[in-house]
């Protein structure tokens, strides 16, 4: 008995528009929020071309004088720049190695916990710093670091070492920047791992166990490559904001003493940029990092593809 | 079915009028002292950009008062509602003019950053202060306010600054007169030792350098404080602009180089040159590597805040200050509380200072004095009523409406010293303790030439350590050398960063050398490589343009 197909008709977009136009509609806040706050304002980078007098306020981007190029030949042209480049990268990768493992290890070991109560209090204590100022933790390293008092130098010195000058030190600046990030995020970022978590078809491990797979290749055979799309979304977004890092907690850790290791893209364009009101010079900066923000995220999603792995598009 | 189409048609509505209203900020003005917490006139500042008017005919006139009227301690979260409102109210029925002030955050770059982010984001701010009215100027953002000046109910503001030569500070080549100036000439970097301490070492006041070091050294020897926690020296460090060392030079390099903190003319090529470049800075560096390496200095002196400075000071750590002079006199009164068993009746406050300055190394005093700089108070081009701005400026430089604008209300916050004969005379006032939080919102007259006219007591009958040394100490110029050609100067800073390309990497690369030559992880055998670094980078188009700058200010 042969069985005709009805070949489906094809319907115009306006069709689906009327069927649907509840849901459309359901969707146009959503789109004005990106139109109005998120592709409007690129219309703003234009003042990266421009002299910008902040006074002016929006009128002052048209009005502006065009310069072309200056801003980012400055920027190019300063002896610092590949320093600035350099200590933005290394304190995002040195966060990245460290912070983004530890943050699957640590969810990786809440999943396996077995009272709730207990897991519950585990996750709530790791992501609490999250929710601390950057004012805060940088009042907490220097009390944790001071030479009168401080906790570690206490050790030092009950290990009969003279105080360190931790946060006048060059060389100490990484090291403490990226210990307090991994401190302050891992918790957090382990969130999204443990959601992950929760989607693994639990037959599996009932399966595992049945065959005598232990916690440790359970974790390595199941919950790791179960979670493995979730983390090569989050590493190519982390990889997208590695020139990106917010100049807070770095502005309120550093002094001249530690420029050479802790002056970032961020700290000095906020100098430059926002204290001198150089807010064309700023925009010029961050047109720069976004550019490589995006090769970076499109590189990493490329290589992401081709190990076989999914993608964020 | 419809029922959940209604509703999604509903809360997509209702989202998006959400999202819509967020674009605007045309909201109509409002009293913020009356209508709005005093967080969120801290947060947000002042509302519309129509807050011209508030009634028919009152004006409305908005203040970022960045005048450092909040940096005093229990002011950071602002004044409570009532009083801000009685203090608006009360300034309204004086002058005609509502007054709304934005409260600006404590820490100076974020001070900075909220400015510049108001200013672009069009909000109404009628007038504000700022180091530098040159740029300003030079792209219209300010008015020039010459015509005000000249009016003769602006008699009294011009005579009251006119002796301490501010106004020569805020004049542009043409003779405009950009802002109402903020600074005097002062003395603000004296060396004060603990009274009791120099007691307990038998010692008197030190008067020259050598004096001065052995005190530092037999005080760390004797640590007072205990537990190896005394600090014999505190210094502090200085602002970006500056430089690091900026304060310490004010406070020492007098004793090192003639020309003291300041720029000076090299003779053998008639040009202008920074300090750093003159004989004697070298040893200068010598000596504060030597108290680094000694522990005189506390070893995290040029990473501390200025909070951390206070505190060392206050918890009674601290044998000499070289710091910026409030530090000491404005924690007097803790610091005093804090030492236990201090005798009040043997000192009068717990620190002291020679009055004659500190002879250095080279035969000259120390302390270089301090020039007043270009800070001001400017009206804004976009102004709609800047007769209403100078109006509510002339009446807050009067002496007891600057009392009231510091302290609150008379008869509520303050009063005339009832115990005083001559109270009124002498400007003999006592707080009153008790009302409502007001945290000197309207305060935008502090400065030193009504700041010394109060005379304020403790509860001892003493005279207050700050008000003191504001009346007797800090324009004591004979304590001081004068700050090479400074004097009488104003640099164009626009025409410094147009003609000096390499302006900013140079001071940053100079800052994080000279500490290195401090700390001593870099040796004073490499300060000819240092300088030759320094020209590579620019050095001498820094030379160039202000050597040109002081011919071309001295010939006109």
């Amino acid at each position: 008995m042969g069985v005709v197909l009805k070949e489906k008709k094809k319907r115009s977009f306006l069709y689906y528009l009327k069927r649907d136009r509840f849901i459309y509609l359901l969707m146009l806040p959503g789109l004005i929020y990106y139109i109005v706050f998120r592709y409007l304002p690129m219309f703003g980078i234009v003042i990266a071309f421009k002299d910008y007098k902040p006074f002016f306020g929006v009128e002052g981007i048209f009005t502006s004088d065009w310069v072309g190029l200056k801003h980012f030949t400055k920027f190019f042209g300063s002896m610092y720049c590949f320093r600035l480049i350099r200590n933005t990268l290394l304190l995002s990768l040195y966060t990245l190695v460290f912070s983004f493992p530890l943050s699957i290890v640590l969810a990786l070991f809440i999943n396996e916990l077995k009272r709730k109560w207990f897991k519950k209090t585990v996750q709530t204590v790791s992501y609490l710093p999250h929710f601390l100022s950057a004012v805060i933790v940088c009042g907490m390293i220097r009390t944790l670091t001071s030479v009168d008092g401080g906790l570690i130098n206490v050790v030092v010195k009950a290990f009969g070492g003279d105080p360190i000058p931790f946060l006048g030190q060059p060389e100490w600046f990484r090291t403490i920047y990226t210990v307090s990030e991994v401190w302050q995020t891992i918790g957090w970022e382990s969130i999204v791992f443990i959601a992950a978590m929760t989607g693994i078809d639990r037959a599996l491990y009932e399966a595992a166990m049945v065959d005598g797979a232990g916690i440790l290749r359970r974790m390595w055979s199941i919950t790791l490559p179960g979670i493995m799309p979730v983390v090569t979304i989050m590493l190519i977004l982390k990889v997208g904001n590695i020139l990106n890092m917010g100049y807070e907690k770095v502005l309120l850790l550093y002094s001249p003493q530690t420029y050479s290791t802790a002056d970032i893209i961020s700290t000095y364009v906020y100098r430059e940029g926002v204290l001198n009101q150089n807010y064309s010079f700023a925009s010029a900066v961050n047109l720069f990092i976004s550019i490589i923000s995006l090769i970076l995220v499109m590189g990493t999603n490329h290589i992401t593809k081709k190990m076989g792995q999914e993608g964020i598009w | 079915m419809k029922k959940r189409q209604e509703m999604a048609a509903i809360l997509a509505a209702a989202m998006t009028m959400t999202l819509l209203a967020g674009c605007g900020n045309d909201t109509p003005p409002q009293s913020q002292g009356t209508e709005q917490s005093e967080s969120s006139r801290e947060s947000q500042g002042t509302s519309g950009t129509d807050a011209g008017t508030a009634g028919d005919d009152v004006p409305t006139i908005v203040i970022y008062n960045n005048s450092g009227a909040f940096s005093v301690s229990g002011a950071e979260a602002g004044s409570d509602e009532s009083a801000y409102k009685e203090m608006q109210d009360y300034i309204l029925e004086q002058t005609g003019v509502k007054v709304e002030v934005i409260m600006p955050p404590s820490d100076a770059s974020a001070e900075r950053e909220k400015l510049n982010l108001l200013l672009a984001g069009g909000d109404q701010i009628d007038a504000w202060w700022e180091d530098d009215w040159g740029k300003y100027a030079r792209d219209g953002i300010i008015i020039p306010l010459n015509e005000y000046l000249e009016a003769p109910e602006a008699q009294a503001l011009w005579k009251l600054w006119e002796p301490w030569g501010s106004w020569e500070k805020m004049t542009d080549s043409e003779g405009k007169i950009w802002a109402i100036p903020r600074n005097t000439d002062t003395v603000p970097y004296p060396i004060m030792y603990r009274s009791d301490w120099l007691d307990q070492l038998g010692m008197d006041i030190p008067s020259t350098f050598d004096e001065f070091n052995d005190y530092l050294y037999k005080v760390k020897e004797l640590d007072p404080y205990g537990n190896g926690e005394t600090i014999p020296l505190m210094l502090e460090k200085g602002t970006s602009e500056l430089g690091i060392l900026d304060r310490a030079e004010y406070a020492f390099l007098g004793g090192y180089v003639e020309s003291g903190n300041g720029k000076w003319i090299d003779e053998t090529d008639g040009k202008v040159k920074p300090e750093w470049l003159a004989d004697g800075y070298t040893d200068f560096l010598k000596q504060l590597n030597q108290w680094y390496q000694d522990g005189i200095i506390h070893k995290e002196n040029f990473t501390m805040d200025v909070d951390t400075v206070r505190g060392n000071i206050t918890k009674g750590a601290v044998a000499a200050s070289a710091a910026w002079y409030s530090r000491v006199t404005l924690t007097e009164a803790t610091t005093r509380e804090n030492v236990p068993g201090f005798d009040r009746d043997k000192y009068t406050y717990i620190y002291c200072a020679n009055e004659k300055g500190t002879i250095g190394p080279n035969g000259n005093l120390m302390q270089t004095k301090s020039v007043a700089n270009t800070r001001g108070l400017m009206i804004s081009s976009k102004c709609k009523h800047p007769e209403a701005v100078m109006k509510f400026v002339e009446w807050s430089f009067e002496w007891e409406n600057y009392t009231t604008e510091q302290y609150g209300l008379e008869g509520k916050y303050w009063q005339y010293n009832p115990e005083s004969e001559n109270a009124k005379e002498n400007k003999d006032v006592v707080l009153i303790e008790g009302g409502p939080t007001y945290a000197r919102d309207f305060l935008v007259s502090l400065a030193v030439p009504l700041e010394v006219q109060t005379t304020e007591y403790d509860d001892d009958g003493i005279q207050e350590m700050h008000n003191f040394w504001l009346q007797k100490r800090l324009s004591d110029y004979q304590s001081t050398i004068e700050p090479g050609i400074e004097n009488g100067i104003v640099w164009d800073k626009v025409a410094l960063t147009e003609n000096i390309p390499s302006l900013n990497d140079l001071n940053t690369y100079k800052d994080e050398e000279l500490i290195k030559f401090v700390n001593g992880t870099r040796s004073l055998d490499t300060w000819d490589a240092f300088l030759e670094e320094c020209y590579q980078i620019g050095l001498q188009d820094y030379i160039d343009e202000y050597t040109r700058q002081y011919n071309e200010m001295k010939n006109n």
